[in-house]
């Protein structure tokens, strides 16, 4: 290899290996990120407080609650009938849903006339709210169609005793729709953003503020050979954290992963050169590390949440979140990585992506390579 | 022990008021990045991107697919073939596909209609809410083109034996999301800052040696930390309400229910607890480097842990019980008490009971570490 | 010069002085400001360096020596002027001057990566350079040998000491052999034997294989040992010359003065029209007249003194320096203007302010301070002298309660260290200014004061009077309103000093408050020390790493690494060691490089100091003999002499000793 490269890419190995700080940051925030986030991080509401306030406490109101309490979603916390009681468990967040049943409950039901049912769900957290509505709607139809099921073939004649449309859902890629399979390759997208992104951020202006930086300047080593020697350790690492990262999801977390592995990594490679460079390009312009980290994990941590399809499919957003979405490696990346993982797709479908982050890194390091001046002032 | 206390204080406010570098991002962080929090993308399923794969044709078909219209869905795509469907999947160019067969038509007159729905379940909880809104849109097509057959000869749908589960939203009528984040922003903020004030000022000290010259004065270890504290809480209770007032009551026309002042009150004993907190870090610490990498090992798992973005409920038992290390899980459970339900302390007393405690071991380690470090 | 026969030895380049002599460096009234022309640095400097030589620009901190060193090194870009190095335009071409270079940037072994070890830290600046193998290793081995650094090679440099990590930092410039040295303050704060190895070094590569060296020092001392010197100040270069013809020119006539206390007869000096500048050295004054006729004697008596001491001194640099500065500036003393508000009424005084007895600090297997045992005598001025790393800001720590003993006992201001709540009690009798600048440089001078005087409880009523008495004391009263960070060095180190002395304490421990700074401030600074002790009744504990400064104390302390070597006033230590080894053999030839590797190679001890050869000779008569035989033999007309001991090299002789008596 070519020997000013090597020196530097020595020199570099050394430091990290040696400097706690470094290490931290290159190894053990990671896995401790994703081991905490893997196993404790979960997107599933299940298991929601609800409280019933039954009036009515007949068959049919039984029957009703039955729908309720053998679901996973919900945990009966209690059935009473004392309204201030009930308006105390909401307030005081030990319950979050709370279904009211009417005193002629039963009575309207046997009679084959509509009733109402009061739902209340704590709104505080928007998200939440949204989906226990939703879980009570569909446990609400179960019943109704169950309901209308049994009137029609108690008139029976003419009407059949089913609903004139019927939905067959199927889901793809994550049949049990369980989230560790979402974070999971989520978590591999952001961590393989932030920590290259902030280790290399840290590369050059460490040197500025040590002084060390000078040896550079005053010496004829090319601009290109050092970005060269000073990343190249580094995506090292960063390809022994996705290593680490993907041997836990498959064998730990148990991960669904259908496609190649060989595509996987190349995605990882270029996004990983791209991220460190990223970081470099920071490094290059920041004049101290607090500036330089500050400005690393503003300006890559919260877009890639955001905007990178890790939360919201990148197609929802309006056309400012679609721009920002295709402005940001991690979009490319996170394509790739679901792809891989749940949708079983080779290379051929994923060209486009990896271009994207060709181009990409080679624009974030023509950058550095042009602002990278052997000269501090 | 007043007047050496004060002299610190006066000098910490004085070396902040020449700042402008942290002012503006201490301003920023209780006006602009509140507003862009609750301006951000919120997990509502907004504008879900539908393709559509119509055989049919047929007036049902495109009655079933005018269903599917913003806010919660958006058609993208209407395709042509199988084909096209798996690649538009594959893709992510649409997260749900609607098929609906060729013989949809005679199969609805007949009442025996059914169709396909085909959901990309890579965002699970995404695919979860979209699948609970799908199947809800064609339940009720379903019952209105069951009350149009039978209507004129039976009974209308108002009067077919039915279970109507109206739901009403507690605290925040339409689930507006602004009103959550921006609250969840200041809360984070509060956290946030607290914690970097506090810890930068200490860890400065170390780094410019001015340590040494205040350590053979008679400020004693208690004062000078009591010292940096106190800026911090001043300057965040200073700047908060613009964020509270301003962004989360001002423009998203949040409800505050409760008692601000209690708020206040509390939220004193709360950012004393995480600026001593932040102290422990710059005690510890050599330099800048390595606080911020701990601060980042700290500061992570407390926001994805508050209970406010994962629900404590679904949280693995460990950790729900691992969270009750962070005064941060705490201090949000109260602050959506107080502010959004319009709590009282019988509702939070342990939640203060929380904040304090942790608050009071914080800074007795950091007294003690740092009494340790100077012999 | 013989650099023919050495094949590495830079080409010929074609650049010439008006004299035909080759050139390396040319630079012509060059041009720099920072911060969009704001602050300047560099104020239209012109000069030449001759190939092979070794040229010093020597001045304070600020002055702008660093930037025309980077500048020169094309790592910072000029505002305008010209810059040639070896025929090559450095402004235009800054990467072609690069592989010619060597560039060390200030700070100790700055350029050095902690974490790396002794041996790769030399490889990677050997790959970086690319330099050939067998060239490599020939080179190497040679500076080993001659740093003495060879059996530390698998030590991480962090782990070194100030002076060896100077050296090492000196190999990892030199290893690549440029044909220029640009050195930015090589030796600030290195210990004297390290300092020695370091001009050896230079000193080889300058006569063996033609290099040429430019170097920046704030030592005065040091700039003897220069070719060429160039004086700067404020962003000029004030004068230029050979160092010992420099001396010569300066009009005006140096005196010693005495027979007064000395702030009394400072006052009087002072008032005299033809006084260029008059500082304190101990009990005595050192007076420069512009005007030599004067009879200072006859003066003094009119003027009250009943027998007054005047005798002529040799001028040294710094003389040189304060002449020419003052002159530029006319800068008007501030001394003595209102000495009520800097010191109270002189207190009773205290038995031994301070009482060490086997003091020692160790941290893990590294022994800091070695078993030291001191007293302090009251109103006495006490020198800690010695290098970066000697022991003396640990020592100093110890005796104010920021660090703990590991063993041994003292005493300070009347508290025994080692009992409950005495470090706390010691607090409110101590003033303390720290090694590096320690105050809040965002504050403006007044809330430092402020922030001070609230920390040790000053009552509100004396407060406002404290803080202004000090100001005015001091100098400091037109600069209360300004940022702390604007004010130059010496400004801010007096600002400490006020610092330390607001609570009005009977003890001030001072660790090296005139690092850097230039010499008419650092005058200006002992001036006032010397009214603190001798008005004030303060006694003062001071750490300094100038050899020069030493003569400011009434005792000093020599320390080395860890270890009190030697205990005495000023003058009784130069005589001990003269007693011990011997006086110095001098000898000033015009074939200096000729005489002095004939010399070298008799005596193995003789340093070049510009064109001054010298070494300590414990046989001083047989030496001169000797020498002059040798060089009348070669046909080398020289002037041989014996000579006293400066302070640094009574130094060195006390550390080999002690160094002996350990082995």
């Amino acid at each position: 290899m070519h020997s000013r490269v090597w020196a530097i890419l020595v020199k570099e190995t050394r430091e990290l290996l040696r400097d706690p700080v470094y290490l931290g940051l290159s190894f053990v925030i990671p896995v401790v990120m994703i081991l905490l986030f893997g196993f404790g991080l979960s997107l599933d509401v299940k298991h929601l407080p609800l409280v019933f306030e039954d009036h009515d406490r007949s068959r049919f109101s039984r029957d009703y609650m039955d729908g309720f309490v053998h679901s996973e979603y919900f945990d009966l916390i209690t059935v009473t009938d004392d309204p201030r009681r009930v308006a105390d468990l909401l307030r005081s967040g030990r319950a979050r849903v709370v279904i009211d049943i009417p005193p002629d409950f039963g009575r309207s039901i046997s009679g084959a006339e509509p009733v109402r049912v009061g739902v209340t769900v704590d709104g505080s957290f928007p998200t939440r709210a949204g989906v226990i509505a939703g879980y009570v709607a569909a446990i609400n139809a179960l019943y109704n169609d169950k309901l209308l099921q049994a009137y029609l073939s108690r008139q029976g004649g003419g009407v059949r005793a089913v609903l004139p449309v019927q939905m067959d859902l199927s889901v793809w890629y994550n049949p049990s729709l369980e989230s560790k399979n979402t974070i999971v390759p989520g978590l591999l997208v952001l961590i393989l953003m932030l920590f290259p992104a902030i280790l290399g951020a840290l590369l050059v202006v460490r040197e500025k503020e040590s002084g060390t930086i000078f040896n550079y300047y005053a010496s004829p080593v090319r601009r290109w050979e050092i970005i060269a020697g000073k990343v190249l350790p580094y995506l090292g690492v960063a390809m022994i954290d996705y290593l680490i990262i993907y041997t836990a999801s498959r064998w730990i977390f148990e991960v669904r992963f259908t496609g190649s592995f060989g595509v996987l990594t190349l995605g990882a490679l270029l996004y990983s050169v791209c991220t460190i460079g990223i970081g470099l390009l920071i490094s290059i312009l920041a004049r101290t590390q607090l500036a330089a980290m500050l400005i690393t994990f503003l300006a890559t941590v919260t877009p890639a949440f955001n905007y990178s399809g890790f939360i919201t499919p990148v197609a929802s957003m309006d056309t400012m979140g679609q721009f920002v979405a295709h402005l940001i490696p991690a979009t490319y990346f996170m394509t790739v990585v679901r792809g891989s993982y749940l949708k079983g797709l080779g290379l051929g479908f994923y060209w486009l992506e990896l271009a994207a982050l060709g181009l990409y890194t080679l624009a974030v390091y023509g950058a550095c390579w042009a602002l990278l001046k052997k000269r501090i002032g | 022990m007043w007047g050496r206390l004060g002299s610190m204080v006066r000098k910490e406010f004085r070396q902040l008021a020449g700042d402008w570098p942290i002012l503006f991002i201490l301003v920023w962080g209780f006006s602009g990045a509140i507003f862009i929090a609750g301006r951000a993308i919120s997990m509502d399923l907004n504008n879900y991107p539908v393709a559509v794969l119509d055989y049919s044709h047929s007036q049902e078909s495109r009655e079933l697919i005018a269903r599917l219209r913003p806010p919660n869905f958006k058609i993208v795509s209407l395709l042509a073939s199988d084909a096209e469907l798996l690649g538009t999947l594959d893709e992510g160019g649409a997260s749900l596909a609607v098929i609906i067969p060729p013989t949809f038509q005679r199969d609805v007159q007949q009442g025996r209609g059914r169709f396909q729905v085909i959901s990309d379940g890579t965002q699970s909880q995404m695919a979860t809410l979209a699948g609970g809104y799908i199947t809800r849109l064609a339940g009720e097509y379903a019952v209105e083109l069951l009350e149009r057959r039978i209507g004129p000869a039976g009974r209308t749908l108002a009067r077919l034996p039915q279970v109507d589960a109206r739901v009403r939203m507690e605290y925040n009528p339409n689930i507006t999301s602004a009103w959550f984040s921006s609250m969840l922003e200041m809360l984070n903020m509060i956290t946030m800052i607290s914690m970097l004030l506090t810890a930068a000022a200490m860890v400065r000290e170390k780094e410019q040696g001015t340590l040494e010259q205040i350590l053979v004065s008679p400020l004693r270890p208690a004062e000078l930390f009591a010292a940096k504290i106190i800026p911090t809480v001043v300057v965040i209770l200073a700047l908060s309400p613009l964020g509270l007032f301003g962004i989360v009551q001002g423009v998203f026309h949040t409800p505050l229910r409760g008692s601000v002042l209690f708020f206040y009150a509390v939220s004193v004993l709360y950012i004393a607890s995480v600026a001593s907190l932040g102290l422990a870090i710059a005690v510890i610490a050599r330099n800048l480097a390595q606080a911020m990498m701990m601060l980042f090992l700290i500061l992570f798992p407390m926001l994805f842990l508050s209970g406010a973005t994962t629900p404590p409920e679904s949280m693995a038992p460990w950790m729900r019980y691992a969270t009750l290390i962070s005064p941060m899980r705490y201090y949000i459970d109260f602050g959506y008490q107080v502010l959004f339900k319009g709590n009282g302390l019988a509702y939070v007393w342990h939640d203060v009971l929380g904040i304090g405690l942790m608050g009071a071991l914080m800074f007795g380690f950091s007294v003690w570490r740092f009494r340790k470090m100077l012999g | 010069m013989t650099q023919a026969t050495f094949p590495d030895a830079p080409a010929g380049d074609g650049m010439r002085n008006a004299e035909g002599q080759q050139l390396i460096i040319r630079v012509t009234d060059l041009r720099k400001r920072y911060q969009r022309g704001r602050v300047p640095a560099v104020e239209g400097v012109s000069f030449e360096v001759r190939k092979g030589r070794v040229y010093g620009l020597i001045g304070p901190d600020g002055a702008g020596k660093t930037s025309i060193l980077q500048i020169l090194a094309g790592v910072l870009s000029a505002d305008s002027g010209a810059a040639h190095l070896a025929g090559i335009d450095v402004l235009a071409r800054p990467e072609a001057v690069k592989p010619l270079i060597g560039y060390m940037p200030q700070g100790l072994g700055l350029n050095l990566y902690d974490t790396l070890s002794v041996e790769e830290n030399i490889e990677f600046f050997r790959a970086l350079r690319q330099v050939p193998e067998r060239r490599f290793r020939e080179n190497r081995d040679r500076l080993l040998a001659m740093t003495r650094l060879a059996p530390f090679l698998a030590r991480p440099a962090g782990k070194l000491s100030g002076g060896m990590r100077q050296k090492l930092a000196l190999i990892c410039t030199l290893i690549h052999l440029p044909d220029l040295l640009l050195l930015d303050e090589p030796t600030t704060g290195v210990d004297p034997i390290s300092r020695r190895d370091f001009w050896t070094i230079i000193q080889d590569l300058v006569t063996n294989r033609g290099v040429s060296v430019l170097l920046t020092t704030s030592y005065m001392d040091e700039a003897e040992r220069c070719n060429f010197v160039g004086l700067m100040a404020d962003g000029e270069i004030i004068a230029a010359g050979a160092p010992d013809k420099l001396i010569a020119e300066m009009p005006g006539r140096l005196q010693l003065v005495g027979g007064a206390l000395p702030q009394s007869l400072i006052r009087i000096l002072e008032q005299w029209p033809e006084t260029e500048s008059v500082a304190l050295f101990g009990e005595q004054a050192h007076l420069l007249l512009a005007d030599d006729s004067i009879d200072v004697a006859a003066r003094l008596q009119q003027a009250g003194v009943a027998q007054p001491v005047v005798r002529d001194i040799p001028a040294g640099l710094e003389d040189v320096f304060v002449h020419h500065v003052m002159r530029k500036r006319a800068a008007a003393r501030a001394l003595g203007a209102d000495l009520a508000g800097l010191v109270a009424d002189p207190p009773p005084m205290q038995d031994s302010p301070i009482r060490t007895e086997g003091i020692t600090c160790r941290f893990g297997d590294f022994t800091a301070v070695d078993a030291v045992s001191l007293e302090v005598h009251p109103g006495e001025i006490l020198g800690l002298l010695g290098p970066n790393g000697a022991g003396k800001t640990t020592l100093i720590k110890m005796l104010c309660g920021l660090q703990k003993p590991s063993a041994g006992r003292a005493q300070v201001a009347g508290l025994d260290l080692g009992a409950r709540g005495a470090r706390r009690a010691l607090r409110g009798r101590i003033g303390y200014m720290s090694q590096r600048f320690s105050l809040y440089r965002d504050l403006k001078v007044a809330a430092n004061l402020d922030l001070y005087a609230g920390l040790y409880g000053l009552p509100a009523e004396m407060r406002r009077q404290r803080i202004e008495g000090l100001l005015a004391g001091l100098g400091l009263a037109q600069y209360a309103e300004r940022r702390t960070v604007s004010l130059p060095l010496g400004l801010r180190q007096r600002l400490a000093l006020a610092c330390a002395l607001l609570h009005e304490p009977r003890l001030l421990f001072l660790d090296e408050p005139t690092s850097g700074v230039d010499p008419v401030a650092r005058r200006q600074f002992w001036d006032w020390v010397h009214l603190l002790a001798q008005e004030g009744g303060i006694t003062v504990l001071v750490s300094t790493h100038y050899m020069d400064e030493a003569e400011h104390c009434n005792r000093l302390g020599l320390m080395h690494q860890g270890r009190l070597v030697a205990l005495g006033a000023p003058a009784e230590l130069k005589a001990a060691a003269e007693g011990q080894g011997g006086p110095m053999v001098a000898v000033q030839a015009h074939d200096f490089a000729e005489a002095y590797q004939r010399l070298h190679a008799r005596f193995p001890d003789a340093m070049l100091y510009g064109r001054r050869i010298q070494w300590q000779s414990p046989e001083p008569e047989p030496d001169i003999e000797i020498t002059r035989a040798m060089l009348a033999e070669a046909g080398i007309e020289a002037r041989v002499s014996r000579q006293g001991l400066t302070m640094e090299e009574a130094f060195v002789h006390f550390v080999e000793q002690a160094g002996n008596g350990r082995a």
